[in-house]
């Protein structure tokens, strides 16, 4: 019996020591790296790794301005009609955004997605081996410039604009900084302007003046344009926008479209790219331009209004301008729709040419400058749209019918990428009180609801209710 | 019929008038089965009212007994009642000896336990068992399906009516929200891979892990309830354990064979009541005038009014039909001292009602014993089956979803002219399947859709007795899987016209293969340390690991594709499976129980296991959990032994600690992921796809179970009353976080969760003559859910998928979170809402959305009588369910904004003038008109409705035939039922079918929204006849 007692214990000793000797290393279970899985810790370790990263931060950036981003802000000016089978537009267009609006909020996730993989590559940089120190400076402009575009769109989309209050506290949008999955508070409107000019200050110290179809120093300047025309600050944008357009890295383009392919607008410092693949295919970064503008199929989701076809055709549609549109009729029911993204590819101008020329124009007529280069800026621009003189300027025109020209040139020249919608809330902040279809610049609906996450304890959303 | 009873009534009559007044005496000894004298054994002269008690030598002795044809009666509580018809003759003694057998149903059932058996006597835990018969009863696409209304506090909710899908099951109600919440399934000891979201919801269905085990091959499931039952599985224990048993050839003496077939007819429980053409149009010109607009409103899909008119398409009577079932299988078993063997072969061709919609499941399986020597034997369970899934799109993919929606009917299926484009193309012939709107018919006619599931689960086992008690086991178990997901698009449907021809025949195909496997040691020792104390140790350790690759996707196109990949592998040479992710995670385990028993009337367990797992963070990597747990026999203590009344009385508790590690595989270290394509600008690109949390741990359940167990009158009744409380902590939340960190979600364990409940079960026999038996049995659970804390997380932060179901502190898991709708306005024809503080408005609002409503209903349970008649028999299972809602979320568009959508019935009752006091507003195309930011906004109470039923879920009338001879094939038994499942529900609610598991997004979903139906198709209803036949 004794004998047995032992052997008992031994039996339990050896199965249970089995199960005790369980090595600590069988449980180091990692990402089997086949399957294009990569460990945290081997993720970016050589400069090929870095630039893949930044692919990242592009390839996002594609998905988000490819017509997600412009299109539920240009809902909001007084450019389209009332969308048609397209719900998630129709309640933006109805300035009823809520936090389900699934186009709204897949728009402001892929924004601040590129700013997340901006500030991967930020952080990563630093563990980079055998980074060239030209390398690292370009990478971080991009990085940099990536976060203050997207942080601009954010706060022009989600946010009143800057000078809706005296001294900009008004709320703006979380600024990330991090790639961290923390809750932030709510910044201040002018905060959020601070940390783009930052931003862009440093993306311009850091950027080559070329980079294939990347961001550029020029790009960071005319965006930087873009900011403190949006802020008033018109001296600057002046001074900026001249600074760009002397700079000649693009050239004044014939064509009126600018959504071009194979190549991009030749006038455009920063676009998104839609690139030919070796097997004869696009990989088309235009989806949500090509999806609800697209004439072909009779009835598209958007559609523009009756006054901004009128002025768009007043010389016919036998000249560039007029060309872009279309008349139809179905069943006595007419609707007015652009040809402009009929086509399969097309690049979208992010930065350009005309836009600087019409800022330097306007803030030319702000400042109360001499108007000689804003009426030419302006008279290039319609003689190319009308291919002739008949609708130019007077050399002798005042800065108020500069100003009028300016805006309305910019509303004809882009229709669609939002910059009415911008244009209206920052002559509605310096006091203007323009008319967007019957609804004041600063009601409710007039900006965008973030999706129901955003909210926390110390981010309060946008009051809903409408206009 | 008729002259059988009589003859036997003429029969007994005649014993009856043979009595006659003599006496005789009638005696003998009574011993138990290995020959021991019993005393206090009852032995009765049946009709009479003497009888007389064994003495102390198991002696006993009857007087005056009546000459003639008489029946002893033997009975003592455990052992079988034994009947013996004796004659007594007018002189002399008759001496009768009886050996007792012990009753194996009442006090020697074992019970299948996680490493082992127990004898349920001495059971500690909660475990529900539910044997083979009552799992091929019910026909259903997979075993689960059976399990409903059987055992207390196992909510079951049966798949929707698609071929395959699977049930939902909750054991003790949910105490998980981004965890899988699902039981663990234990299939002869390996815990299998059970993955609800392999083909994601391609085609509104989820994947059925179960699908391909065969019903008929499982002996018995056991429902592991509490932590003393499921704390031997740890760290995967906490939502309960599905032990499934299959059949073996133990206990076989020869051979024996068993042929069943089953064949079936398939319908849905209800179908929606859709508008026709001429009642469509006429509200949607109602809503076009209220609208302010003249004249006739232009319709969906270029018809003209005249074409509309003209057309009356009905998409129910389209997408369904009467589907067949058959089912053949054939088993075999043999059995000698030294081998026994089961041999089963099975095909299930399994029709939905729904119109080319089937799931066929071939299996095979071999299970074997060999008995080496007194010390050794080896076993082996082999099995191996495919399940062939015929698809059809459903729900919010198309099909018979369509046909509640976007299918209206003034939609046609085919042209009726040839149609041209403007340059004068042919677009479409006449007979062409129409293109300019949803057409179910034209979506399913050209695409061919199979989901192929192979799967082996096997596992062989050693068992070795070095001495007396000592028992060593051996075990290694392979679960092995693939699904490949083949589909083919007609070019005509990928094209919508004959002019275009860009786009030809389509073939795709997605993959996943799974390896599970796990290697155990246990060892077991008896101690009996004398007559009254006994001892059990058991001692195991245990590694397991599954390995899952997404084979990725593949597709080939071309004018020379007419198939799906599977019928024509050829498809893809030179083309690799990409290959997309691999996710492997192992657990180790050790693992120990020692039970106590003292004099067979106190019990006692504990167990304890240690879970390290890959799954857990660096800072947490072992997990350990304890059960404890008592039991008492009370009807053995003395003052109870001959209680007339109560003939068994037990008590038990248990205290212990179950864990849940369901949750994806490299949370602790994070992954960056490499694109496996160029992006953008044609260049490859890497990103962080899930960040590291080196804490990330188990959700952890502290479970405490107290059950009463009473049998009455020798057992005719039994009852057993449970109450539980079970607190979970550590809760595992899939986080979504603010959008602007641009992290889509994260991993954290916070949270509370508590459920408390109520399980009463009784089963009695209410008639037990010799001619009819009448058997009921009741259950009735009752719980009460609540999330007690949320870690701070905001309601939104934990989301149901897209369905408005939410997490809120202080209601239960998963409540509805909606707007809550007062009525229509009788003046101005609009939807009245609430806003949060309950104040009437015409808006609604996000911001005013309270929670309402519950998933998990509130009590559930069955009753199930069988009646037996000779050779006749009857059964008739009821289940039910009390206190949840459903939200019928496809009424806020059938029966909401006026839109391209059919619209239901219901609709009629709306506001057209000033006092109509209606259900639903003023009928108008424009969201503003209903106080709504857009159509799919309409969440609201409206749609909210009561989840109540119950419901006939089975009713069979069945024939046994007793041993009988054709030629010289002998026959043991046959026997035939017919049966009718679901075919009678009792509700209030008035969409299709109160009984919900829609097709979910992901795990959260699955969890939060089990009672949301969104075009989902209802339940199936079915009549079946079976027969069965042992030879």
């Amino acid at each position: 019996m004794k004998k047995q007692y032992k052997s008992i214990l031994w039996i339990f000793a050896l199965v249970g020591g089995m199960s005790l000797v369980s090595c600590e290393k069988l449980l180091d279970k990692e990402p089997d790296e086949s399957g294009g899985v990569i460990l945290p810790d081997n993720a970016v370790e050589t400069p090929e790794d870095l630039q893949q990263l930044l692919n990242s931060a592009y390839d996002v950036l594609a998905n988000g301005y490819n017509g997600r981003v412009q299109n539920p802000a240009n809902l909001l000016s007084d450019n389209l009609v009332r969308p048609f089978n397209q719900n998630d537009y129709e309640s933006v267009w109805l300035r009823q955004t809520t936090i389900f609006n699934g186009s709204v909020g897949d728009a402001f996730g892929e924004i601040y997605i590129a700013v997340f993989r901006a500030n991967t590559i930020l952080e990563d940089l630093p563990n980079v081996s055998g980074l060239s120190e030209a390398d690292a400076t370009r990478t971080t402009g991009e990085a940099k410039f990536i976060r203050a575009l997207c942080h601009f769109d954010a706060v022009r989309g989600w946010a009143h604009p800057y000078g809706h209050t005296p001294s900009n506290t008004h709320p703006g949008v979380a600024i990330r900084t991090r790639s961290s999955p923390e809750n932030v508070s709510r910044s201040t409107v002018g905060e959020v302007y601070n940390f783009i000019l930052q931003d862009l200050a440093d993306a311009q110290a850091s950027l080559p003046d070329v980079n294939d179809v990347y961001a550029t120093r020029w790009a960071a300047l005319a965006l930087e344009a873009e900011v403190r025309f949006q802020m008033h600050e018109y001296d600057l944008a002046y001074e900026l926008a001249n600074q760009v357009i002397e700079g000649n890295a693009v050239m004044f383009d014939t064509e009126v479209n600018k959504y071009q392919w194979p190549q991009a607008s030749p006038e455009a410092y920063f676009y998104i790219y839609s690139a030919e693949l070796s097997n004869g295919d696009t990989d088309n970064r235009n989806t949500f331009f090509r999806d609800n503008y697209n004439s072909l199929g009779g009835s598209p989701a958007l559609r523009i209004q009756e006054d901004l076809y009128d002025m768009l055709t007043s010389q016919g549609t036998g000249v560039p301008r007029g060309a872009l549109y279309q008349e139809n009729n179905q069943d006595g029911n007419i609707t007015y729709v652009t040809t402009m993204f009929d086509d399969q590819s097309f690049n979208i101008p992010i930065l350009t040419l005309t836009q600087m020329m019409l800022i330097r124009a306007e803030s030319m007529a702000e400042l109360g400058m001499d108007l000689t280069q804003a009426i030419d800026d302006i008279n290039a621009i319609r003689e190319r749209a009308y291919a002739s003189p008949v609708l130019n300027l007077l050399p002798t025109a005042s800065a108020d019918v500069v100003i009028e020209a300016a805006r309305n040139e910019r509303r004809m020249e882009f229709p669609f990428n939002a910059q009415r919608y911008h244009d209206l809330k920052r002559i509605g902040a310096q006091g203007e009180n323009p008319d967007i279809l019957g609804y004041p610049y600063d009601c409710n609906g007039m900006i965008l609801q973030f999706p129901a996450v955003e909210g926390t304890e110390s981010f309060e959303l946008n009051p809903g209710g409408g206009c | 019929m008729i002259k059988l009873y009589a003859r036997s009534i003429l029969f007994l009559l005649c014993i009856v008038s043979s009595s006659t007044l003599l006496a005789q005496v009638v005696k003998g000894t009574v011993t138990d089965e290995d020959g021991i004298p019993m005393p206090g054994v009852t032995i009765r002269i049946d009709g009479t009212t003497q009888g007389a008690s064994a003495n102390m030598n198991g002696e006993y002795e009857i007087k005056n007994v009546e000459v003639g044809q008489q029946t002893l009666i033997f009975s003592f509580i455990g052992f079988k009642e034994y009947r013996e018809t004796i004659q007594v003759p007018a002189t002399g003694e008759v001496v009768v000896n009886h050996q007792m057998e012990g009753d194996a149903q009442q006090l020697d059932e074992y019970i299948v336990v996680g490493y082992g058996v127990q004898r349920k006597k001495e059971v500690t835990g909660s475990i529900a068992k539910v044997d083979s018969k009552e799992i091929t009863d019910i026909p259903a696409p997979s075993f689960e399906a059976a399990l409903q209304g059987k055992a207390a506090g196992v909510q079951v909710t049966q798949g929707s009516g698609l071929a395959g899908s699977g049930s939902v099951i909750r054991v003790r109600g949910i105490a998980s929200i981004s965890a899988g919440g699902d039981p663990l399934y234990v299939v002869d000891g390996i815990p299998i891979v059970q993955d609800y979201f392999l083909a994601g919801n391609r085609g509104a269905f989820n994947n059925n892990p179960l699908a391909t085990i065969n019903p008929n091959d499982i002996a018995s499931v056991e429902v592991l309830k509490d932590a003393a039952a499921t704390g031997i599985y740890g760290s995967r224990g906490a939502n309960g354990v599905i032990l499934i048993t299959t059949k073996s050839g133990k206990g076989a003496q020869g051979w024996s064979f068993n042929l069943s077939t089953r064949h079936g007819v398939s319908m849905p429980t209800a179908n929606p009541d859709m508008l026709n053409s001429s009642e469509w149009l006429q509200l949607y010109q109602e809503a076009w005038e209220n609208d302010g607009n003249v004249g006739l409103a232009p319709l969906p899909g270029g018809r003209t009014w005249e074409q509309a008119r003209n057309t009356d398409t009905d998409w129910i009577d389209e997408t369904t039909r009467v589907g067949f079932k058959q089912a053949y299988n054939f088993s075999s078993t043999y059995g000698n001292k030294w081998f026994n063997w089961m041999l089963s072969v099975g095909y299930d061709d399994n029709q939905s009602y729904l119109e080319s919609n089937a799931y066929k499941r071939t299996s095979v399986r071999n299970n074997f014993n060999f008995t080496l020597s007194d010390k050794v034997s080896i076993g082996a369970n082999l099995s191996l089956s495919q399940g062939v899934n015929q698809r059809v799109d459903a729900a919010w993919s198309g099909g018979y979803g369509d046909a509640m929606s976007t299918a209206l009917p003034i939609y046609p299926i085919f042209y009726t002219e040839d149609v041209y484009n403007s340059n004068g193309e042919l677009m479409y012939a006449a007979g062409d399947y129409w293109d300019q709107g949803s057409n179910p018919v034209r979506q399913r006619e050209l695409t061919e859709w199979e989901t192929v599931e192979r799967r082996m689960i096997n596992n062989v086992s050693i068992d070795y007795k070095p001495f007396d008690n000592m028992f060593i086991k051996g075990y290694v178990g392979l679960d092995l899987m693939s699904l490949d997901d083949d589909k083919f698009t007609d070019t005509f449907l990928r094209e919508g016209n004959r002019s275009t021809n860009e786009l030809p025949n389509l073939t795709e195909r997605w993959a996943n293969t799974s390896v599970n496997y796990n290697i155990n040691l246990t060892a077991n020792y008896i101690h009996n340390l004398d007559d009254k104390n006994s001892f059990t140790y058991m001692i195991g350790g245990e590694y397991q690991e599954t390995l899952l690759k997404d084979l990725g996707y593949v597709s080939v196109a071309g004018d020379d594709i007419d198939g799906l990949i599977r019928s024509n592998p050829d498809y893809l040479d030179g083309v690799d499976m990409p290959e997309i992710g691999r996710t492997n995670y192992n657990f180790i385990s050790g693992f120990g129980r020692i039970n106590y028993s003292h004099a067979d009337k106190y019990f006692a367990q504990f167990t304890a296991r240690v879970d390290g797992s890959s799954k857990f963070g660096d800072n947490n990597r072992y997990g350990f959990f304890p059960s404890v747990s008592a039991g008492w026999v009370i009807s053995e203590e003395d003052f109870l032994k001959d209680n007339e009344t109560i003939s068994f009385l037990k008590i038990r508790a248990g205290w212990g600690l179950t864990g849940n590690a369901d949750i994806p595989a490299y949370l602790p270290t994070g992954e960056y992921r490499l694109s496996s394509q160029t992006g953008y600008n044609n260049e490859l690109y890497r990103y962080q796809s899930i960040a590291p949390n080196p804490d990330i741990q188990w959700e952890t359940a502290n479970v405490v179970d107290l059950t009463i167990e009473l049998g009455l009158y020798r057992d005719r009744i039994t009852t057993s009353l449970s109450f539980y409380n079970k607190n979970t902590t550590d809760v595992l939340l899939n986080v979504t976080p603010q959008s602007s960190t641009g992290v889509e979600n994260y991993w954290d364990n916070a949270g509370e969760i508590l459920n408390r409940g109520v399980e009463f079960q009784v089963n009695t026999v209410n008639i037990d003559k010799k001619k009819f038996i009448w058997k009921s049995s009741l259950n009735v659970s009752y719980n009460y859910n609540e999330i007690v804390d949320l870690g701070g997380y905001s309601p939104d932060a934990i989301s149901g998928g897209t369905n408005d179901t939410r997490v809120v502190e202080g209601a239960p898991v998963g409540a509805n979170y909606l707007v809550r709708f007062s009525h229509v306005d009788p003046e101005s024809g609009r939807p009245v809402y609430l806003d949060i503080n309950g104040k009437e408005t015409y808006t609604w609002d996000p911001d005013n959305r309270v929670e309402v409503g519950r998933v998990l209903p509130k009590a559930i349970g069955g009753f199930t009588n069988t009646f037996e008649f000779g050779n006749w028999n009857v059964g008739l299972v009821m289940v039910y369910s009390f206190g949840s809602n459903i939200y019928d979320s496809s009424r806020k568009r059938q029966n909401g904004v006026v839109s391209d959508w059919n619209m239901t019935t219901e609709i009629f009752d709306r506001w057209r003038q000033d006092g109509d006091d209606a259900e639903y507003a003023q009928l108008s195309r424009l969201p503003e008109n209903y106080g709504l930011p857009g159509i799919w906004d309409n969440n609201t109470t409206q749609f909210l409705k009561k989840g109540d039923y119950l419901r006939l879920r089975r009713l069979s009338v069945g024939y046994t035939f007793n041993a009988f001879k054709v030629g010289s094939m002998k026959f043991e038994s046959a026997n035939i039922t017919l049966s009718a499942v679901n075919f009678l529900t009792f509700t209030n609610y008035d969409g299709l079918d109160p009984e919900i598991a829609r097709d979910f997004e992901n795990v959260n979903d699955r969890n939060l929204s089990a009672n949301i139906t969104y075009l989902t198709p209802p339940q199936e209803m079915s009549f079946n006849l079976a027969m069965n036949l042992r030879f």
